[in-house]
């Protein structure tokens, strides 16, 4: 066995060397890519100078897709592929598609059932697809200025993004070849970025209003950890809705017609957009808008007249503000100070409204469209180890209540919204018929009572349930959420035994197969490329499983193992070292396993030694000291 | 879930098994444990190092929501001095006729409220009885034994009961809020 560096558990043996992280702002209007540079969070900006790259993909056939700034000059000329907005669509069915869809001026290939596509000229796309090309142009504006590749990401969503709106991103993550460390919501990342800079124990409000999203978010600060108290928010509510309200205002007075075509909607809505911008430091802005065959129309809008026809909309934030106090279990007078996020809260009419229902001004310092990818690198860098542990902890939540469909349609709720993640709870379930061998399971979303109401994540049968009399079975069901916020559930039934796990892939997800395809076929990834990154990443894998067995063994091999489960591991070890380099797949990953089940007892061992560890050296009178 | 500690949720935080516990301590022996053990200290650790963190995340979660809440809290302390593991039954089963009619007539109370402000009335007096009811579990409590258990799971349910009530005056807060 090689010469063992001695290290206290839960830190890495190895030389002190420094990964490369990234925090990633996937945003509906803008993306940002941010990293920390000697202990300093900065947004990355583009070999033109800019730090914004607009969320909009464009495809031209039988060419790379064209990503940001470039492709939104696309969009006027060339909206049927020019796809913007498409954290919209992410992880939604065709049938909320069609609902939105009246705004969003693609085409959709209808399918049966999975997640809808959008024809172009380059080929049906999912928005996975779309969200991954946006991922890749960041990844490599990252990897460019540090020169290096990238060890993982934090990718922010918003906080009220369920289940199938968080896995189809991080679905998007793997298809642009990112290890994602962990996605973090929005206002959690804001609120990293504001809690860090200014050290301020005590209770903030995250006001978030994006381009297509609303979240509000109420964090306890203390003794380094962060804890989100309550979340609230609305997932289809933005600053894009301020722009439709602007755009029906202008078609109303311009007399443009419902059906327009996709362009004069298009040159309308970034009209409206335009106008809206210069309204933050105007008073009233001229509008000039190109009609058919020439014709112009021309029109004055005063901010007066904005504030009329959006304030109903931000009126609509207040809600989800009032339900995450109460949530929380806080009075507004115990807000220490609100912090503004998102490029739509440059408004002034959101400053006022907020500021009105807060009882103070908001927070504005840090420039609101890079803060979250700030906080979002800030967390990057201590989850890929390069900052001392114990230096902050975040405790998050589940945003939205998970339940399963009952007898009647209804959703009974087994984990409610606002719980902190990692999470897991049970319930038993019987069989209503005599003689039931299976059982259908339906896990559903979201806070009302009938499953219709609720969001349909998915679908499992648990089969092979032995014959009973109606009643009989118990039928253990088992939902864990993970730090991600991702879901996955257990069923067994338990006089049998019988049981069955899934991932929860969501109704309008991608499957697994899938995502391999795309892979495969996405063109700067020919197959040899799939096959060299797998075998890297096994053996990367390899690598730090054999660092952590060896520093474990190092530490308590004598406290806690007997000779047989020492040899068992020594053994496994060995073998791995010896093939950690090999160039097949199949045996890396095969005695990377081995080795991982031999020491699973020991690890659970160590843990069990550190909790007692934990516990007394810090009796319970000494708390009140610290 | 399996209970990776295999300890009961007082001692997973080194606290007394009583009803009447230090808030406090429970918080920061919490926030300590999870300092240490939360699956975002173990992101690049390996796969078996990250289950395991998961685990013991949840199970510290799970604790510290039944602990950190009154009725959760009694209802587990109660679990625990039944010597059958049988899980006690959600059920509501209150054999006082006057407590039930009483809440029958908040609920009719309840659906008759049209204002915000007789609605924060009525929350706040049903914040008062709940109150009331915990310190009145609390002397139980103290004097727990075999033959007091039934009138502590009573106890529970009434405050279970008005717990329920209290959601939904909360139900209809957003409501009337809008």
């Amino acid at each position: 066995m090689s010469l063992l560096q001695i290290s206290e558990p839960g830190q890495s043996p190895a030389p002190h060397q420094r990964r490369l992280a990234a925090g990633i702002d996937l945003g509906t209007t803008n993306s940002l890519v941010a990293t920390s540079r000697s202990g300093v969070a900065d947004v990355l900006p583009d070999i033109d100078g800019y730090h914004l790259l607009p969320s909009i993909v464009s495809y031209t056939k039988g060419q790379p897709a064209i990503v940001g700034r470039v492709a939104a000059a696309a969009a006027v000329s060339d909206p049927l592929n020019t796809i913007a907005s498409v954290k919209r669509l992410m992880g939604r069915g065709i049938e909320d598609v069609v609902q939105t869809g009246n705004k969003l001026p693609y085409q959709f290939t209808k399918s049966e059932q999975g997640m809808p596509r959008i024809s172009t000229v380059a080929g049906d796309v999912s928005p996975v697809q779309v969200s991954s090309e946006i991922l890749k142009a960041l990844k490599l504006r990252a990897e460019q200025s540090l020169q290096g590749e990238l060890d993982g990401v934090v990718i922010t969503v918003p906080a009220y993004f369920d289940d199938a709106q968080r896995q189809a991103t991080k679905d998007a993550a793997r298809l642009a070849g990112l290890n994602v460390l962990r996605l973090l919501n929005e206002p959690t990342a804001a609120a990293i970025a504001y809690g860090l800079d200014r050290g301020s124990e005590g209770i903030h409000v995250i006001y978030d209003l994006g381009g297509g999203t609303f979240d509000i978010s109420i964090l306890r600060f203390s003794k380094g950890i962060f804890e989100v108290i309550a979340t609230a928010g609305n997932a289809a509510l933005g600053g894009d809705d301020l722009d439709h309200e602007i755009a029906k205002w202008i078609m109303a007075q311009a007399d443009i017609s419902g059906d327009a075509s996709h362009s004069q909607m298009r040159h309308v809505l970034s009209e409206a957009r335009i106008a809206k911008e210069a309204l933050t430091n105007q008073t009233s802005v001229e509008l000039r808008i190109d009609l058919d065959k020439g014709a112009v129309w021309q029109g004055e809008l005063t901010r007066k007249q904005l504030e009329t026809l959006i304030e109903p909309v931000i009126r609509r934030t207040l809600a989800p503000c009032r339900r995450a106090l109460r949530d929380a279990d806080i009075q507004v007078s115990d807000v220490q100070d609100v912090v503004l996020v998102g490029g739509t809260t440059r408004t002034p009419l959101v400053r006022k409204l907020v500021g009105e229902f807060f009882e103070q001004p908001p927070l504005v310092d840090i420039d609101p469209d890079k803060v979250v990818a700030i906080g979002a690198a800030i967390q990057a860098d201590i989850l890929v180890g390069n900052k001392n542990d114990g230096e902050m902890l975040l405790l998050d939540v589940i945003p939205l209540s998970l339940g399963l469909e009952t007898m009647g349609g209804l959703s009974e709720k087994l984990i409610a919204r606002n719980t902190t993640i990692p999470v897991a709870r049970a319930q038993e379930f019987t069989t209503y018929k005599d003689g039931q061998v299976a059982m259908m399971i339906h896990v559903v979303q979201g806070e009302r009572d009938l499953v219709d109401d609720c969001r349909s994540l998915a679908r499992f049968e648990l089969r092979g349930i032995p014959p009973m009399a109606a009643g009989v079975a118990r039928i253990r069901v088992t939902f864990q959420v993970d730090a991600d916020g991702l879901l996955s559930v257990d069923a067994i039934e338990q006089t049998s035994g019988v049981s069955s796990h899934i991932e929860v892939k969501p109704s309008y997800g991608l499957q697994e197969n899938e995502i391999e395809q795309m892979l495969r076929d996405s063109m700067d990834h020919a197959e040899s490329d799939v096959e060299s990154r797998r075998l890297r990443e096994a053996q990367v894998d390899a690598k730090r499983l054999i660092e952590a067995v060896e520093s474990a063994l190092a530490v308590d091999a004598e406290k806690l193992l007997d000779c047989e489960e020492c040899q068992k591991i020594n053994q496994a070890l060995e073998k791995l070292k010896e093939a950690e380099s090999s160039s097949s797949l199949e045996e890396v990953k095969r005695l990377t396993s081995i080795l991982d089940k031999a020491s699973a007892g020991f690890a659970a061992k160590r843990m069990d030694a550190n909790i007692h560890k934990v516990l007394s050296g810090h009796s319970v009178t000494d708390f009140d000291n610290k | 879930m399996p209970s990776p500690s295999k300890k009961n949720y007082f001692e997973l935080f080194a606290l007394p098994c009583t009803f009447d516990i230090d808030l406090k301590a429970l918080k920061e022996c919490y926030q300590l444990l999870q300092k240490n053990f939360h699956p975002d200290r173990y992101a690049s650790k390996p796969d078996h190092e990250k289950r395991l963190a998961m685990q013991h995340a949840t199970e510290l979660n799970d604790a510290y929501s039944v602990l950190k809440d009154p009725l959760k809290r009694g209802f587990y302390l109660l679990s625990l001095y039944r010597s059958n593991e049988q899980n006690l039954s959600e059920e509501v089963s209150i054999k006082d006729s006057a407590f039930l009619m009483q809440q029958f007539e908040l609920r009719e109370a309840l659906a008759a409220i049209k204002t915000l402000d007789e609605l924060l009335l009525f929350i706040k007096k049903t914040d008062a009885s709940i109150n009331e009811t915990i310190e009145q579990l609390k002397t139980e409590f103290k004097k727990i034994s075999p033959d007091n258990l039934s009138t502590i799971e009573s106890t529970l349910n009434k405050i279970q009961f008005m717990v329920k009530l209290r959601e939904e005056a909360f139900l209809l807060e957003e409501e009337l809020m809008g």
